[in-house]
């Protein structure tokens, strides 16, 4: 199973705040189906948010919501036009977005173990490092789904 | 020196992942033997068996809720941090563990 769906790869938002990118980011799992209703998503994700930064620092966030409104789980990834502010762990202003929708299913679904895959590749320097570096869509794709199946 | 460790958070998908990670990742390059049991979403993965348990030097419980089974532990040695310390400084915390561990 792919990581990240090249349809869930946006490049080049344009965001002043990270409230404003969540919400725009948001916009689009609605768009693609993965959550039936926005405002209930986000308020999951910036609730999570207020406890404590998704900013793990090296310039990348990984903010996350689990909500009843989300209807599959799925992950959205965005490189902004310009860093921003993300109270991270290392102060450093964040460029790379991980939105993680997680469905609240009893049992969850199959697409949580490939999230729980993907936090743990964050910390792996190579691939973050790989999809920092690509410039494209399609490079970025190739680098968030390299050693897949 | 035997280093278990128990990584738990909030919503139990991405921060419990990542600790386990750099924990991992700072237990190899210190080449010291590590076994992180997951409390997350999916339920308890790589579950501790009490006498791995028993056979450790000390534990490193990285978490942003409560441990479940946590009498498992009594007696033991523990360092206790959140889950986002051990992405800014896992080197250090597992060295605190070493050090804690290799007191008498």
């Amino acid at each position: 199973m792919n990581k990240v769906n090249r349809e869930n790869i946006i490049l080049n938002l344009s965001a002043k705040t990270k409230d404003e990118a969540i919400k725009k980011i948001s916009t689009k799992l609605y768009d693609g189906g993965y959550i039936s209703n926005e405002i209930d998503f986000l308020d999951s994700v910036i609730h999570r948010e207020n406890q404590n930064s998704t900013g793990i620092g090296n310039g990348i966030a990984i903010p996350h919501g689990a909500s009843d409104a989300v209807v599959k789980s799925t992950v959205m990834f965005a490189k902004l036009e310009n860093p921003i502010d993300w109270d991270s762990l290392d102060s450093l202003p964040v460029e790379y977005v991980f939105l993680l929708a997680i469905t609240k299913k009893e049992h969850g679904d199959s697409y949580i173990r490939v999230l729980a895959n993907l936090a743990k590749l964050l910390m792996d320097a190579d691939f973050v490092e790989g999809f920092k570096r690509a410039n494209s869509l399609e490079e970025i794709y190739d680098s968030l789904n390299r050693g897949e199946n | 020196m035997k280093i278990v460790a128990v990584a738990a958070c909030l919503t139990g998908v991405a921060h419990t992942y990542m600790a386990t990670a750099s924990l991992e990742k700072s237990a190899k390059a210190a080449n010291v033997e590590i076994k992180v049991e997951i409390q997350g979403a999916m339920g308890i993965e790589n579950k501790l068996s009490q006498s791995e348990i028993d056979e450790a030097h000390a534990v490193i419980f990285a978490i942003d809720t409560s441990v479940v089974g946590r009498e498992r532990f009594e007696g033991k040695k523990i360092i206790e941090v959140r889950t986002a310390d051990t992405l800014r400084r896992s080197d250090e915390i597992l060295q605190e563990a070493i050090n804690i561990g290799e007191e008498k």
